[in-house]
């Protein structure tokens, strides 16, 4: 094949600007620490990355979901710690109480003692979380008990959901078997109750019952402290704890599924960085491959493209 | 019979003139060699006409044929024409390919960029932000969040469509601004008609106009990236069955019925005369369009979808409008609820609806089209690739056939110059026999 000398020059151009080309792809991709810039690169990659990222950020959504409702249910166990604490005391009071030689003056005091633990309780109930009621179900605006309502729940009996992963619901109030043997989620009510009013027999109603009996001061009343308040308090105390193990398995759920998201999200990670990354090391070596090619083809390129007949001819 | 006495001044004398003619063709030649388009030329020689020499011109008695000299049989213009019908050929798929590449290129980059404010990742902060609001029913900074998410998302694809909608107008407008009276083609066509008459004149008188074919040559070249160009000769027959206009030719473009240049006629094509698939630049930007048009339709379809299914899903409507183009946000943070209408403040079964979404419908038309797109443009991009490597190997089996080769040209000239010298030397020569005939013969004694 005949060569002419406008031959030979195109060719070293398209031949560098081709090397060159190269050696910029490579660069862009060591310098962005990607393969795929863009869809075109490697289309069905860059799909399949947009989804495991739509994933990605679904999981991290998630872990925020589960460590509200750890929040949440840390303080729940808190305040059942509180009402725990004032049934104990309120059972001490209530053996003094039975006891004959006390004067009435002296169960009045108790009584008052009583009240106090009733008004302490109701507080522990009316805790929140971040502006939220957590005794109140679903009315978390609500609060369970305030002092024009008296002892009547104001909240619901729903149930509080939270996101957990997919797949995965906790439950922020947890079902526990209350006193009356149901098994309803937990809320003021299923705990304290609506007083005496209902007559329930759960702690506010337990609790009344113990100080009214103590003003009462009567041998029939001293009675019923001895047998009955005694029961109710002790049925009761079995009802928190109930709710107290409800809410641990709750927590240990919630634990589980903090870590399984863990898990998850490594994984996510993982698979967008086989899908679009790119090997660092291989594309080192690459670019010291190409960027000597191409200094080659350039030394090459400059040594053809110079020598004429004209430069011999005299 | 003797010979007559000129005629070895004559011979040489042609030989002089036909060495001058070829050292003429190759400064020509080495002028010409970075013209684009440029055959080289050069001068055929063949042995002119014989003189016939009657009885007795050779010792057996016999006549003879003398040779006068040198003649320039042609100035043949070196092309191989099947060459050329390849380099059109990729031109014009090298045309289409890159001009698609590169628009759809800006558009790859606008729907599917790396930043922050790429769709994918707004419909993820979208989905985040009802996640945020199932775990913070009463939050008021999640119901904002969620506004805000929402505002974002809808703006970006209202943007996003008139921007797709605006790279297909501009193809559209492309396409009739190649074809109009401004535009590159009328120009080509124009010249192309003039020289089709040069040529026809040319040829006619019998000489062949090398360098207006040349100039017709490249110019079809240039015709071709524009879309499919067909060359024939002009079919007018006259009465006697030949080529009526010998050297015309008939150039179709664009598959268009009517002929772009048939004799001197031009008839620029229409947007409605081109074929379906005129190839070429025309056909790239066309392609652009309907393209551009179709990734238009899903992002429509993809935003009813998230209109109509939110919406469904929530107590009031979020947002409003019917497709990527009109959409727009209608809550406010006051509007926007986790719970159902009337249901407790701490209700999240509306949010958990919404937030369940993320990675359905939406997400994955969104990937499709993404994928979509990314194909497009390797497909063009692969495609411009191989048409401009083979365009490059045809372009040198061009340069090899007509290409001037300056080594060469250095050689012929030498070549030549010796042959001028040693004609001029024979013309000399022959001048001195003359001249001894003429002046010194029959002086005897003096």
């Amino acid at each position: 094949m005949r060569i002419t000398n406008n031959m030979v020059s195109a060719r070293v151009v398209s031949d560098l600007q081709a090397r060159y080309a190269q050696l910029a792809d490579t660069q862009l991709q060591i310098s962005t620490g990607r393969r795929v810039n863009q869809p075109s690169d490697d289309p069905l990659a860059a799909a399949q990355e947009r989804l495991r990222t739509s994933e990605l950020s679904g999981i991290k959504a998630s872990q925020d979901s589960v460590a509200g409702a750890q929040t949440w249910l840390n303080q729940t166990e808190t305040s059942l710690g509180q009402v725990r604490d004032a049934l104990s005391r309120a059972g001490e009071l209530a053996l003094e109480g039975a006891n004959g030689s006390y004067s009435q003056s002296d169960r009045d005091a108790i009584a008052g003692e009583i009240e106090q633990l009733v008004k302490a309780a109701k507080d522990a109930m009316n805790a929140k979380v971040g502006g939220d009621f957590i005794f109140s179900g679903t009315k978390s605006d609500t609060a369970p008990y305030s002092t024009a309502t008296g002892d009547a729940y104001q909240g619901d009996a729903a149930a509080v959901t939270r996101d957990g992963g997919a797949g995965v619901t906790l439950q922020n109030n947890p079902t526990f078997v209350t006193l009356g043997g149901t098994s309803e989620p937990l809320n003021a009510a299923s705990v304290l109750g609506n007083g005496s009013a209902s007559g329930d027999g759960r702690v506010l109603d337990a609790l009344t019952q113990l100080a009214a009996h103590l003003r009462g001061g009567t041998t029939a009343d001293l009675q019923a402290i001895q047998t009955t308040d005694l029961q109710a308090i002790k049925a009761n105390q079995t009802a928190v704890s109930a709710a107290v193990s409800a809410v641990g398995a709750m927590s240990n759920r919630a634990t589980a599924a903090a870590s399984r998201l863990e898990d998850l999200e490594d994984g996510a990670i993982q698979s967008i960085d086989d899908l679009t990354g790119v090997d660092l090391a291989k594309a080192i070596t690459d670019y010291s491959t190409q960027s000597a090619a191409y200094q080659a083809s350039l030394k090459v390129g400059a040594q053809i493209i110079q020598p004429s007949l004209l430069q011999f001819l005299s | 019979m003797a010979i007559p006495a000129f005629t070895g001044l004559n011979t040489a004398l042609r030989g002089v003139q036909a060495q001058q003619a070829a050292l003429n063709v190759v400064s020509h030649n080495i002028a010409n060699v970075e013209t684009p388009g440029y055959s080289r030329q050069e001068a055929v020689f063949t042995a002119s006409p014989t003189l016939r020499l009657g009885a007795g011109a050779k010792a057996d008695g016999t006549g003879a044929q003398l040779g006068t000299g040198v003649e320039v049989l042609a100035y043949r213009r070196l092309r191989d024409d099947f060459l050329d019908l390849q380099y059109r050929a990729q031109t014009m798929a090298a045309g289409q390919s890159d001009v698609t590449a590169k628009r759809l290129s800006v558009v790859q980059s606008d729907l599917a960029s790396t930043t922050d404010g790429d769709l994918g990742k707004l419909l993820d902060k979208f989905w985040s932000s009802w996640d945020t609001l199932a775990a913070n029913p009463t939050s008021t900074d999640a119901k904002a969040a969620v506004v805000g998410a929402a505002q974002t998302l809808a703006q970006r694809f209202t943007t996003l469509d008139a921007d797709i909608a605006a790279a297909a107008t501009q193809a559209t407008t492309a396409v009739t601004d190649l074809l109009g009276n401004a535009g590159p083609i009328k120009p080509i066509a124009e010249e192309l008609a003039k020289l089709n008459q040069q040529i026809n004149m040319a040829q006619s008188a019998g000489t062949s106009p090398n360098d207006l074919l040349d100039r017709r040559d490249l110019l079809l070249d240039q015709l071709s990236q524009y879309g499919q160009v067909s060359v024939a000769a002009d079919p007018t027959l006259d009465a006697a069955g030949n080529p009526a206009y010998p050297g015309m030719i008939q150039v179709s473009f664009g598959g268009a019925a009517t002929p772009l240049v048939s004799q001197v006629a031009v008839t620029m094509p229409t947007t409605a005369t081109l074929s379906a698939t005129p190839g070429g630049q025309l056909g790239g930007l066309q392609d652009v369009a309907a393209k551009a048009n179709g990734y238009r339709t899903t992002l429509a379809t993809m935003a009813a979808t998230m209109i109509s299914s939110v919406n469904s899903a929530s107590a009031s409507p979020v947002f409003s409008g019917t497709g990527a183009n009109d959409i727009a946000v209608v809550a406010t943070s006051a509007t926007i609820s986790a719970g159902a209408a009337g249901a407790a403040a701490g209700d999240n079964s509306v949010a958990n609806t919404i937030r369940a979404l993320r990675g359905g419908t939406i997400d994955t038309t969104y990937s499709g089209l993404v994928r979509q797109i990314g194909s497009d443009v390797q497909t063009a991009t692969s495609a411009n690739t191989t048409a401009t490597s083979v365009l490059d190997s045809i372009t040198a089996q061009r340069a090899s056939t007509s290409g001037v080769s300056m080594d060469e040209e250095m050689a012929n000239m030498i070549r030549f110059q010796r042959g001028y010298q040693a004609a001029a030397r024979a013309l000399t020569t022959m001048d001195d026999l003359l001249n001894q005939l003429i002046n010194s013969t029959g002086r005897v004694g003096m």
